[in-house]
């Protein structure tokens, strides 16, 4: 088995998909990865594990600790440390600390483009002689260098750089030594784990040696220590560092640098963002969702296929209610097929590229530094903004990167929040697309009802539930040229993993409406619901059964209301109430299973029992303030 | 605070403390500062914001001056370097050990880029953006600027 570790963002799903050719969603900001993946190396023999980014030892997040656990618990063949060639200094801290490991390594120094044209200037023939092991520079997304690393993988040796600590320190490290249990690792890296309390060693250690010898570990411990082993790092680090730069470069300069320092500017960062959001709304809301659709719903499916699809049917079956249950109102291929391939498809293909482009050129981490205040109006670190902007692309994902926040007041909060009012970029685009048709104020309207409530749903959880905010510390990546063909291959692997997920869930959700509405029980339902839907929600009463397709995503419940709406059935002022109730639903049954699986049933019970009335209501409260207003009545 | 030399006698003194002269009915507004020691007067060029606008304009070289008593990194203008000189205590250890790791570390020099709406600290290759709490435990000696 062999590991890729590294900090954050600095190309080592880059590196993992060059190694295995298997794909793995990447951005350009710190945290994308949050889960293990493991693949048959392609160009390398055996198993390739992609970790989560460290950024040191003792491991602080979810997702640093998922690297801490691959580095105690896995038998690693070799390990692959991929480091950012510009902050010699920083990934040598790290290397320092894995070095101790005792598990062979090469050393892959990243982005050497950007570092060359910094000015940095490496002499990696002296760093590797200094470490003991194979030193690679890599451009990993420009292919550069991953050839010679493949070469050096299996020449891997564990590295003979060793960190001498202060006298008390190595003390520590021997009586340690002498305690603990046997691991993968050397027992020198282990002491040092435990001394400096590393919560997945001592867990680890805490499991295997007996409550005397745990008394014993625990003595030896003081509050000193971890400051100290950081600071004789720090000095190794700074020595290596030294002898392997001969020029250290400039910070960035030109034109990158300043568009860099005005997206994140307070003043300057403002019209930066409302272009964004301005051609956002264009390409998907009038390119995506207007032309598009007008192309493949109204001109592809409404004039040529489906005719021909539905008279091919009721030719070749002639038993009504099965050629009904496929091309019938709610039939699975003029529902289910329709409204995916017609009139969703064209509308998140559109948003993810839009996305891919924004991830790629490291604006996000710079939304982050502009929206923090924002945040902490709700009572959330600031940290909480990138699984929130995240949400936008997939609410589940993104539920899962809460595993980058340090508290679990912090990870509770976003999940209630990306739940509530979050909409993921499917329901987003079908969103901006059915409002933007109306008028910008629509879209203003339904932005500002679901943003408001976030930040008084936010405000109030953040009161009520103990415990303080974490401070907010992240690291601004250059902003980079997004490239055509990553962009382009991560825009067809997120329409893949939509369309896999999505069709098999619209079939069911249309044959379930067929089937209630064949057993008479969707009328029922109509009427059940109608002082709901009709009295307080005031939409026409089919919008029942828009609201039941909700349920099971909300960009499925939000195309059966566009298709209400574009049948005449429904008013500016109903359209909007309707799109704001059911953005405010939980987004989709994969999302509340990955808070099931994340944060235990309770929570996801919990969170589905507060959002979805908290969502009738508001949408209530929307349609009378409205129609006090006149507004699109 | 950052401290400035005395050009009669060459005592360091604080000029926030020592603005103008006792007796001045015009000390509370003035960009000069008395000398403790000698009484000589020293103009504060960071009191004086025009000054200050001449100063960048004509690139004038930083006075790599004698190290200040360290002060909050929030008290350094952007655009500015200043030398970590260490964190206050009411940081949490966790935090210091991440900017740390970061490079942000006692004896090393870091550019502030902004101020607001977070901390945007320049160090080696690297930016860090933190919060304003967070910024304000973090302490450093400015250099102290000649006119």
């Amino acid at each position: 088995m062999i590991a890729l570790v590294g900090h954050p963002n600095v190309g080592k799903s880059t590196l993992f998909e060059a190694l295995t050719g298997r794909r793995v969603i990447t951005a350009n900001y710190p945290g994308t990865t949050v889960e293990v993946t493991r693949a048959g190396g392609r160009r390398v023999e055996g198993t390739v594990i992609d970790s989560p980014g460290l950024l040191t030892f003792p491991s602080r997040t979810e997702d640093e600790q998922a690297t801490a656990r691959i580095v105690l618990e896995e038998r690693l063949r070799a390990m692959v440390q991929v480091g950012d060639a510009k902050n010699l200094r920083r990934t040598l801290l790290l290397t320092v600390q894995l070095a101790e490991l005792g598990v062979p390594m090469v050393l892959a120094l990243n982005m050497a483009d950007e570092a060359d044209q910094r000015g940095v200037k490496l002499d990696i023939g002296a760093l590797g002689s200094s470490l003991g092991v194979p030193v690679v520079q890599t451009a990993a997304n420009r292919g550069a260098g991953v050839s010679e690393l493949e070469h050096q993988v299996p020449l891997a040796t564990p590295p003979m750089f060793r960190v001498e600590y202060p006298p008390v320190v190595e003390a520590a490290i021997s009586e340690a030594s002498a305690l603990l249990p046997g691991s993968s690792i050397t027992t020198r890296a282990l002491a040092l784990l435990w001394l400096s309390g590393d919560p997945v060693a001592e867990q680890w250690i805490l499991d295997r040696v007996d409550g005397a010898d745990a008394d014993a570990l625990r003595a030896l411990r003081s509050a000193a220590m971890a400051p100290t082993i950081l600071s004789t790092r720090l000095d190794a680090a700074e020595l290596l560092t030294n002898s392997a730069t001969s020029d250290v470069g400039l910070a960035g300069s030109g034109l990158r640098v300043f568009l860099g320092r005005v997206t994140a500017h307070p003043i300057g960062g403002i019209p930066f963002l409302a272009l964004a959001l301005l051609a956002l709304y264009w390409f998907v809301g009038v390119f995506g969702a207007g032309t598009m659709v007008g192309w493949l719903e109204v001109d592809l499916f409404g004039k040529v296929i489906n005719p021909a699809v539905i008279g091919w049917v009721e030719g070749l079956i002639p038993v009504t209610w099965v050629s009904a249950a496929l091309v019938g109102q709610y039939g699975l291929w003029t529902m289910g097929i329709t409204y995916a391939f017609a009139l969703i498809l064209p509308i998140v293909t559109t948003f993810f590229i839009a996305f891919g482009i924004l991830e790629d050129s490291g604006y996000l981490p710079r939304l982050a530094v502009l929206t923090n205040k924002l945040f902490r109006a709700m009572g959330l670190n600031g940290k909480a903004v990138v699984p929130m902007v995240l949400g936008l692309g997939c609410v589940t994902m993104a539920t899962m990167t809460t595993r980058i926040l340090e508290s679990r007041r912090d990870r509770f909060l976003v999940i209630l929040l990306l739940s509530l009012g979050v909409p993921c970029s499917a329901q987003l685009g079908v969103v901006m697309g059915m409002l933007g048709g109306i008028s910008l104020g629509a879209l203003a309207i339904w932005g500002g009802v679901v943003f408001g409530l976030l930040l008084v749903v936010g405000w109030i959880a953040a009161n009520l539930m103990p415990g303080e905010r974490s401070s907010f510390v992240t690291e601004l990546p250059p902003l980079r040229r997004p490239a055509f063909r990553p962009v382009a291959v991560k825009t067809v692997a997120r329409v893949e993993w939509y369309l896999r997920e999505v069709v098999p869930l619209f079939l069911i959700g249309s044959a379930l409406l067929f089937l209630l509405d064949t057993t008479g029980a969707l009328g029922w339902l109509i009427d059940f619901s109608r002082p709901v839907v009709t009295g307080w929600l005031g939409l026409p009463p089919e919008a029942a059964a828009a609201f039941v397709m909700g349920f099971f995503r909300r960009d499925f419940g939000a195309t059966g209301l566009f298709v209400i709406a574009s049948a005449g059935l429904m008013t500016a002022a109903q359209v909007v109430v309707a799109m704001t109730t059911i953005t405010l639903f939980v987004p989709c049954v994969a999302s509340v299973l990955m808070i099931a699986k994340e944060r235990g049933p309770r929570v996801a019970t919990g969170v589905s029992l507060l959002v979805f009335p908290l969502a009738i209501t508001v949408g209530g409260a929307l349609q009378r303030v409205l129609a006090l207003a006149g507004w699109g009545a | 605070m950052t401290t400035i030399d005395c050009g009669l006698c060459g005592t360091s003194f604080d000029p926030a403390v020592h603005v103008g002269c006792a007796s001045c009915p015009m000390g509370g507004h003035c960009t000069l500062s008395c000398c403790p020691n000698c009484g000589y007067t020293t103009i504060d060029v960071d009191r004086s914001a025009s000054a200050r606008f001449v100063g960048r304009l004509l690139g004038a070289p930083r006075r790599a001056v004698k190290k200040a008593a360290p002060e909050s990194v929030l008290a350094v203008h952007p655009g500015d370097s200043a030398e970590v000189a260490g964190f206050a205590p009411e940081m949490p250890p966790a935090q210091v050990a991440l900017l740390r790791t970061y490079g942000v570390d006692v004896g090393r020099s870091i550019k502030v880029v902004q101020h607001r709406p977070m901390t945007v600290l320049e160090v080696d290759q690297t930016e860090v953006a933190l919060e304003s709490e967070l910024a304000s435990l973090i302490m450093v000696r400015i250099p102290v600027r000649p006119f």
